[in-house]
């Protein structure tokens, strides 16, 4: 078995007197499409933006490629090679795509004029690469349909070659044919041996391009099944009910990997 | 599906350059600016034929230089977003003009008196920066409150009495203000050399693009490594020196030191920024639309001069416009949103 690139274990989040995540276990293989699904304030986003460090957890641990890490800011998840899409998609509406893409990395000639034309360059044959399409890098995003602006998104995040990509809740909001153009974008990743967690409340989507799906309830992981051994109704019997009776019953079922309900992992 | 699909693509294909092209026509806010000064300038001068000699354009373009220069400070702020705005421009272009005349009166040097002039305004900048983005306070309280401030210690420095005695290097700084570069007065060419070096800055260097990302998304922003206080604490550092380095030339052009200089400027200083398309919201505008804003305030008091409009309908002319121009920012953004 592969060793997991991301391990995060016993994780804890408080807001107040809000218990957001109450010891959260999650891992990523290198190269997979992890599924991550939940009902609302399950606490998907909250445990994804401590993998993120955009948030700090209360208490646990993240072991990245088996050794312990402590993320401060998203800045130091990035130095090591986890990138995160947010739900809000953190787009600035006044900028193009190009400087969307570049954000806060403006290449820069003769150390102090922003070079505008090799950023523009590279937005292109990054954009190219990934087989997005838009009219010109040069057009604000504010003018761009959901499904493109998603796409910049991505193609931001994939401009720092991560090897874990965090996507919340891509999908939501776009058209039939917006999603299927960003889901392809997912899938292509794989090839790329980019490890992807999907935010989804679409299980389609999970099950279309998932090889595992991680299921959280309230703050707690009840169970991850692999994609190709699970159902949807099984999926979202687990999200609605928790999995009482799954998480009483693998005990009783000795062929762990074989059957329809099989736990993965631990 | 695939119907739908190939449907939506045709339609964001479809949509997306008009769209963008509208988006330019937007982004055009400067031409239509500078339409306006032309048709102004033109409306003016046929009122008033004066208007346009040689004499009276310079001396337009004087009294507007010192609007324009502090105003790109002031756009700086408007532009790095958060409901940013530097209330005490006006107060700190007078204290900058008084520590330097008094420091100059102390018998100091002109480079010393002017840098430290600056200091102060820069320091009164950091002060706004530190309460906005450490303390968190709305930017129209502490920059108010620094509008009182600046003046009071103006006021202390001063005693209430204009300081005319300029010490050795007296003459020099006089001439700085009241000198020419050929025909153009001094002013005006420091106020092409700010403006100029402000729009290089603003879209040419990283912090440039910092600040409009900044404006844009404070969010985003932050999240893609960019120190969004850093960026906002700097305009304000930028706006108070700039504030303060212009009450220092505006002290030199009127050969005294006065507390009350620059008093009641920040109202044209905004309303040349909003007028010219610095949009309060952040994140959009250019230096340029400030530049042509200010010149349209520039004419509007000049021409309400030479047609002797009495001088307090002045301030409710420059009021009016800015609710205006306040008033297009909201129409400008509605339009941008469709
Ligand atoms: N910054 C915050 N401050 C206070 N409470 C928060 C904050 N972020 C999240 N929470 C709370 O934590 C819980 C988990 O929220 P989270 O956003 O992680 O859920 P989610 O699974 O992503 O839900 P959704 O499907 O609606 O996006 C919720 O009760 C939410 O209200
Ligand atoms: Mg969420």
């Amino acid at each position: 078995m592969t060793a997991a690139v991301v391990e995060m274990r016993a994780i804890e989040k408080h807001f107040g007197a809000v218990h957001a995540l109450r010891g959260v276990d999650l891992d990523l293989l290198p190269g997979e499409v992890l599924g991550l699904v939940g009902d609302n304030a399950a606490g998907k986003s909250t445990l994804m933006k401590v993998l993120s460090g955009a948030i700090p957890p209360d208490g646990g641990q993240i072991l990245f490629r088996g050794a312990p890490v402590r993320f401060a800011s998203p800045a130091e998840a990035r130095a090591r090679g986890i990138e995160m899409v947010y739900q809000d998609f953190a787009l600035c509406n006044n900028l193009d795509i190009a400087q969307n893409i570049f954000l806060g990395r403006w290449p820069v000639r003769g150390g102090v004029l922003v070079d505008r034309r090799a950023m523009q360059r590279a937005a292109e044959a990054m954009l190219e690469r990934l087989r997005i399409d838009v009219p010109s890098v040069t057009v604000q995003v504010r003018h761009l349909s959901g499904g493109r602006r998603q796409s910049v998104a991505i193609a931001r995040a994939l401009s720092f070659n991560p090897a874990v990509l965090i996507l919340d809740e891509p999908t939501a909001n776009l058209s039939p044919g917006a999603t299927h153009e960003v889901l392809s974008l997912v899938a292509d990743l794989k090839q790329h041996g980019v490890g992807v967690i999907l935010i989804s409340h679409r299980l389609q989507e999970v099950f279309a391009i998932g090889d595992r799906v991680a299921v959280l309830k309230q703050g707690r992981h009840v169970a991850t099944r692999r994609v190709r051994d699970a159902t949807e109704d099984e999926i979202l019997e687990l999200i609605v009910t928790g999995g009482r009776a799954a998480a009483t019953n693998p005990a009783r079922r000795p062929d762990a990997g074989g059957g329809p309900e099989s736990p993965v992992g631990d | 599906m695939t119907v739908e699909h190939a449907a939506s693509a045709v339609a964001e294909a479809g949509v997306a350059p008009r769209r963008g092209w509208g988006g330019r026509v937007m982004g055009s806010y400067e031409a239509a600016i500078y339409a306006a000064l032309l048709l102004v300038v033109a409306a003016v001068s046929i009122a008033t034929p004066r208007f346009l000699s040689p004499d009276n354009l310079f001396e337009v373009a004087r009294n507007f230089s010192f609007i324009a220069a502090a105003g790109v400070g002031e756009a700086i702020v408007i532009i790095a977003g958060g409901g940013g705005i530097d209330l005490s421009v006006g107060s700190v272009m007078g204290l900058g003009g008084v520590v330097a005349t008094k420091l100059l009166g102390m018998n100091l040097g002109l480079l010393p008196a002017v840098g430290l002039g600056v200091a102060a305004g820069w320091a009164c900048g950091a002060v706004n920066g530190l309460l906005v983005t450490k303390a968190k306070m709305t930017p129209l309280i502490p920059t108010l409150g620094m509008l009182s401030i600046a003046h009071g210690l103006a006021l202390v420095i001063t005693q209430g009495y204009p300081l005319s005695s300029l010490g050795p290097a007296g003459p020099a700084f006089i001439a700085l203000g009241a000198g020419y570069v050929g025909p153009v007065p001094n002013p005006v060419v420091y106020m092409a050399l700010v403006v100029g070096a402000g729009w290089a800055v603003l879209t040419h260097t990283p912090f440039g693009y910092d600040l409009y990302a900044v404006g844009g998304n404070d969010e985003a922003s932050h999240l893609s490594g960019i120190h969004v206080t850093r960026v906002r604490l700097a305009a304000y550092m930028i706006s108070g020196a700039l504030a303060a380095l212009t009450g220092i030339l505006l002290a030199a052009r009127l050969s005294v030191g006065d507390a009350t200089t620059g008093q009641g400027e920040e109202l044209n200083v905004i309303a040349a920024a909003v007028i010219g398309g610095v949009s309060l919201l952040g994140g959009q505008g250019s230096v340029l639309g400030l530049f042509a804003g200010a010149a349209l305030i520039g004419v509007l008091l000049n021409a309400m001069v030479l047609t002797g409009v009495p001088a307090f309908w002045q301030e409710v002319v420059i009021g009016s416009t800015i609710i205006v121009a306040v008033l297009l920012d909201r129409l400008r953004i509605r339009l941008a949103r469709d």
